[in-house]
């Protein structure tokens, strides 16, 4: 039975679920993953219209969900409007990912000029260093 | 064994000496061991738990397994009061979360006591009116409010209750409290631990800071604080008209 783990992409950094969830196969796991996204979007569907969720089979991705496909206030637009819609929420995720990535580089290069002089600096950011570790890939920092 | 006077719940102590000493003779000392089930969905109410610590979780079971609709109790509060006092099945399952010490009595001996004074019998009614206004609440919450906001609200409402800044309660326990999905708890606890709010830990969670888990908390854990705050503050010991004439001036002031 493969594991599948989960992948939350809201615009900032990904949060992932590494305790996974055991199925027999994958459209077990693909229901699941659209009864968790039903959940995290309940009460707020504007504001988690641009997420996405991603599913893992085994640590490979398997499946890509965006929000914007099950909000249901989105329901009453034309087939070609709702098409844009969730192109959109798409574009405005990525920016905004891209954003963040960008502030949290120019936070990290801040903090490193700042340390290699002697000076103050941004230790740590929401409970996260500002400056990672040397041996941490990109990816894993992200993760992080 | 009898319990110590010092080692009471908030319902115990609220008793003046009078009272407690009728409770005193029928109250057991134990300890709530983690999954220990204290009463059943429809099954007679056989016992009345007062705890002294810990954290018992009230639920309504599904069929399917899962179940959520949780109200919590703590050394605030007792555990099958009204099905005891109104002879009545259980309304829901109890069923202890984090483990502490508590006492308990019979069904039949609370009613007892509660036949022998009436200053009693108004101190189980707001214990009562705590744990419905706890339910009307999350009925509300569970409909309106996305679940970050419920999970800081239960984490408040856990912390509350246990004190400290580590919640020792599971990702899976959550899960069930909030009636969603293990893997909806994980993501969103971790948006709150991106956040710089909590730290996810193996079998706890950790309250990096409170201010800022209120702020992500929904209405519903300041509108139940405010309720028992406003419960506490009127003093329980008014007395009871003693005639029909003075209960109907008190029902309709001039």
């Amino acid at each position: 039975m493969p594991l599948y783990t989960f992948e939350l992409h809201d615009g900032e950094r990904p949060v992932g679920d590494e305790t996974g969830v055991w199925f027999a196969d994958r459209e077990r796991a693909l229901d699941h993953a659209y009864d968790v996204a039903r959940e995290l979007m309940n009460a707020r569907e504007p504001q988690t219209r641009t997420w996405r969720l991603d599913l893992y089979e085994d640590g490979s991705r398997v499946e890509q969900i965006p929000f914007a496909q099950l909000d249901p206030t989105l329901d009453h637009l034309s087939p070609a409007l709702r098409t844009a819609v969730e192109r959109g929420c798409d574009r405005l995720r990525d920016f905004k990912q891209a954003m963040s990535a960008a502030q949290t580089t120019v936070r990290e290069s801040r903090a490193l000029v700042a340390r290699s002089r002697g000076r103050p600096y941004l230790a740590t950011d929401r409970g996260k260093p500002t400056i990672a570790a040397p041996w941490q890939s990109q990816e894993t920092r992200e993760k992080k | 064994m009898s319990v110590q006077l010092s080692d009471r719940n908030a319902f115990l102590a609220e008793l003046s000496a009078a009272d407690y000493e009728l409770f005193r003779p029928h109250l057991t000392s134990f300890t709530l061991s983690v999954g220990e089930r204290l009463q059943d969905l429809g099954a007679p109410v056989e016992q009345v738990v007062f705890p002294h610590g810990g954290l018992v979780a009230l639920t309504m079971p599904l069929r399917s397994g899962g179940g959520g609709g949780a109200i919590l109790v703590g050394r605030d509060s007792i555990v099958g009061a009204m099905g005891a006092a109104a002879t009545a099945p259980a309304m829901c399952d109890a069923e202890v979360y984090i483990g502490g010490r508590g006492a308990r009595m019979s069904a039949s001996a609370f009613r007892y006591v509660l036949d022998q004074s009436a200053l009693v019998r108004r101190l189980v009614a707001r214990h009562c009116a705590a744990l419905m206004v706890q339910a009307h609440q999350t009925a509300l919450c569970n409909a309106a409010h996305p679940v970050e906001a419920r999970i800081a609200r239960w984490l408040l409402e856990v912390l509350d209750r246990s004190g400290g800044f580590d919640v020792p309660l599971t990702q899976s326990t959550l899960a069930l409290m909030l009636g969603v999905q293990r893997t909806t708890v994980n993501l969103a606890a971790g948006r709150l631990e991106a956040a710089g709010v909590v730290n996810c830990r193996r079998g706890y969670m950790q309250i990096i800071r409170r201010e800022q888990l209120e702020r992500h908390a929904c209405e519903c854990y300041r509108n139940v604080k405010a309720y028992v705050s406003h419960l506490d503050a009127a003093p329980a010991a008014i007395a009871s008209p003693t005639t029909p004439a003075e209960a109907v001036a008190v029902r309709k002031p001039a």
